[in-house]
């Protein structure tokens, strides 16, 4: 029975049907052979009666005449017969003795009815009875139909002129049922077959489809014990019915889990970012300070002290070095300063301006899509950095005869835009670092920010959250894109 | 189904009647009457009508055949002289042959003699004499019949026993045949008969006979014979017992000698009868 609970419905639905069919069967043929066992005692008895109505007529001359031999005759010739069905007939006197039988080998003449076993003992018994009924008239000369254990009995007396001459006993066996029983079990049986062999396949088939939802289902939930599976990974039945509210719910759970996984992601990444922000600026105003004073050292030296050229040469060198210093420093302290005015139109043909020629470079195609007409509320100056540093990844990264985009345009209170390039894709695990400095040096690949090492990102992201706007990356083969929202600022200063 | 039963059995004794008509009209005269008891076996109705054509042909005068479900009615058409002749038993003939006249008698096995069988069911292994079957159940032929009625009795009377209180039960069956019947069924214990009929009947139907044992086979008694009343008129009484004589030299009379399983019949005189005229003196005194 474990088994049984352990099976997939799969083959519990199919089997389930073919014990139902089997029930079925078994049922229906038993209430047939219940009708038909009674409706072979009811043809027993009734043609029993029959047969004894016949025999009593004829019986009565010959017993009048005490004529053994002639009444031994007649109750044999009927059941001679093979379709007969009684197996014996004896006409007994109102003594209760054998007159004769129609199997004198096994009923003797002369014997009492109730030597011959229990069944007659107790027939002797109701005889009694029904012999005194009899005797009291000629209305009541009724048959009597017996059921003992392994026989009907159907008694009829025999009468002349209301006087009891004698009692006729016809016997028939119960067993007389069995063949017709057989025939029936074995039709039964076959029909039976015949369904089962129809429907099997029939129900096989609604088993599969009525398990593989389940199966489906089963499926998509193991697989989310190690991670949350991808829409397209499972395969759910769409339905209003248990199942489909069930598969509805699961998939309503996996997009909030992976809703719920990216933002951790997310949350992770900007963490991070905001971390390093903050060591990169303590580290930069750290360096700063010394840095400056150095500088400030060396001016001094090259105003008041004489030098060999020897020492101006080193001098030099360690003037560009700091330079570099500073400059690396001052990269990673990205300030948005809201310098100058505000974004128009003339700001964003200049970017075009700036970056056409890189475009131009690998011959692709930009598309510019800008609804903006008119001057939007964010600073000019760090939003042209953003844009530039965008649109030059992009065209570096931008296939030969490749496909470029801008989209920029101001939608409910703030300025979104987004700059696409058809090159290759940025795989997934670098998609989560993206945005950390020095992160094309770190992965040994080539520049995408034009040669300021890796910064270019990190440049833009800082801007952008310095303007309280949100950054975010799309890659997937074919298509990468990076977009951007910026809140607009108003006269107070604040943003809306 | 019935109708048609009906019909065919009123039709079958009109057509019987018919036929006899037909030859009593071409020959003349009303057809010969001769009476039949089971002392052989009555139910072969086609033996039956091959020998009435014989018969018919012998004497060139239609021969029809009288049966009787007992020999009493036999014997009392023969004494009122509606019927022309008869096989009767040798016991009603002794009983009456001063009022009947013998015509002739069957050969059976070289003599015309017969013996009386007593016979039990094949499983009783101890009777050995009708005695033994003392307080049990017995079946006798016929109360006419010698070998299966005063047979037995006479034994019992010589022995001392009353016939009447001997048996348990006895039943009677009207013939022969029924009585060997009655004793293979196990109806009865015992029964004395014809033996010439037993055999007849062990060639015929040895399923029956198998299932009995001849405990007995009694002293040789005179073969039933054909009789006449005395009153029948000489030349007829004649011819009859000349087509009688004749069967055993007719290729026709042969071949129904043959399937009665008799030699022929012959002329034979009254004393042949005299072991049973004693008998019957007794069983009468």
């Amino acid at each position: 029975m474990l088994l049984m609970r352990d099976l997939s419905f799969r083959y519990k639905i199919p089997l389930r049907a073919a014990v139902l069919v089997v029930v079925t069967a078994l049922s229906v043929t038993g209430a047939i052979l219940v009708s038909e066992y009674d409706n072979v005692r009811k043809t027993v008895f009734a043609s029993g009666e029959t047969l004894a109505g016949v025999l009593t007529e004829t019986l009565r001359e010959p017993i009048r005449h005490d004529d053994v031999w002639r009444s031994y005759e007649i109750i044999r010739a009927p059941l001679d017969l093979p379709e007969a069905g009684a197996n014996l007939a004896l006409i007994v006197d109102p003594l209760q003795r054998v007159f004769v039988s129609s199997r004198p080998d096994e009923v003797r003449m002369q014997t009492p009815i109730s030597v011959h076993g229990q069944e007659f003992e107790r027939i002797a018994d109701v005889m009694v009875e029904a012999e005194r009924g009899w005797a009291s008239g000629p209305e009541n000369s009724e048959a009597l139909r017996i059921v003992e254990a392994d026989h009907y009995y159907v008694i009829a007396p025999v009468l002349a002129d209301g006087l009891l001459l004698g009692s006729l006993i016809l016997r028939y066996p119960k067993d007389m049922h069995w063949p017709r029983f057989i025939e029936i079990g074995q039709r039964a049986g076959w029909i039976t077959l015949g369904v089962l062999l129809l429907l099997l396949p029939l129900s096989w088939f609604w088993g599969q489809r009525m398990a593989q939802p389940m199966v489906d289902l089963a499926q998509c939930i193991r697989k989310a014990g190690r991670r949350i599976p991808e829409e397209s990974e499972c395969r759910l039945y769409e339905s209003e019915d248990e199942l489909g509210q069930l598969s509805r719910r699961l998939r309503e759970m996996f997009v909030s889990l992976r809703e719920k996984e990216a933002l951790e992601r997310q949350m992770m990444s900007s963490e991070r970012l905001a971390a390093i922000g903050r060591l990169a600026a303590g580290i930069a105003h750290e360096v700063n300070n010394p840095l400056g004073g150095m500088l400030n050292a060396i001016s001094t030296h090259r105003r008041h002290g004489e030098m060999s050229p020897r020492t101006e040469r080193t001098l030099d060198m360690l003037e560009r070095g700091l330079a570099q210093i500073r400059d690396t420093v001052s990269a990673l302290l990205v300030e948005a300063r809201p310098e100058g005015g505000l974004l128009g139109p003339d700001d964003i043909n200049d970017v075009r301006m700036l970056v056409l020629p890189a475009v131009q470079r690998k011959g692709a195609n930009l598309r510019w899509d800008v609804e903006i007409d008119s001057t939007v509320a964010v600073p000019a100056t760090p939003v042209r950095q953003v844009l530039i540093n965008l649109l030059l990844n992009a065209s570096q990264a931008v296939g030969e005869r490749g496909q470029l985009h801008l989209r920029l345009r101001e939608y409910a209170g703030r300025l979104e835009l987004a700059v696409g390039n058809d090159g290759d894709h940025i795989p997934a695990e670098r998609l989560e670092r993206l945005f950390e400095p020095f992160q094309d040096v770190i992965d040994g690949g080539g520049t995408l920010d034009g040669g300021r090492q890796g910064m270019g990102l990190w440049i833009t992201y800082q801007i952008v959250r310095q303007l309280e706007g949100r950054i975010d990356v799309e890659s997937r083969p074919g298509w990468t894109e990076v977009s951007v929202s910026i809140p607009l600022q108003y006269a107070d200063g604040g943003t809306q | 189904m019935r109708r048609r039963f009906l019909k065919q059995a009123v039709i079958a004794p009109l057509a019987l009647a018919g036929t006899g008509n037909a030859a009593a009209s071409r020959q003349g005269s009303a057809p010969l009457r001769l009476g039949l008891t089971p002392v052989f076996l009555v139910q072969r109705a086609r033996l039956l009508e091959q020998w009435r054509g014989y018969l018919g042909n012998a004497i060139g005068r239609p021969v029809e055949f009288v049966l009787r479900g007992s020999y009493q009615e036999i014997t009392t058409l023969l004494l009122s002289g509606r019927v022309d002749a008869a096989w009767i038993c040798e016991y009603p003939f002794v009983r009456h042959d001063d009022a009947l006249r013998l015509l002739a008698a069957p050969i059976y096995r070289g003599e015309p003699n017969y013996r009386a069988y007593l016979i039990v069911p094949r499983d009783d292994d101890t009777t050995d004499w009708i005695e033994d079957l003392s307080g049990r159940l017995f079946a006798f032929s016929d109360p006419d019949s010698l070998s299966g009625y005063k047979l037995p009795r006479y034994w019992l009377r010589e022995g001392g026993r009353d016939p009447d209180a001997f048996f348990a039960r006895s039943i009677l069956t009207w013939s022969h045949r029924n009585s060997i019947r009655a004793v293979a069924d196990r109806l009865v214990d015992g029964a004395s008969v014809d033996g010439y009929v037993w055999d007849m009947l062990e060639r015929i139907s040895p399923e029956v006979t198998a299932r009995t044992r001849v405990v007995l086979r009694s002293r040789p008694y005179g073969f039933p014979p054909i009789v006449t009343p005395a009153g029948l008129s000489l030349r007829t009484s004649h011819r009859l017992r000349e087509a009688f004589l004749a069967m055993a030299d007719e290729p026709d009379g042969q071949l129904i000698l043959e399937a009665l399983g008799l030699d022929g019949f012959a002329a034979v005189e009254p004393s042949l009868y005299d072991d049973v005229r004693a008998i019957a003196d007794v069983m009468e005194a």
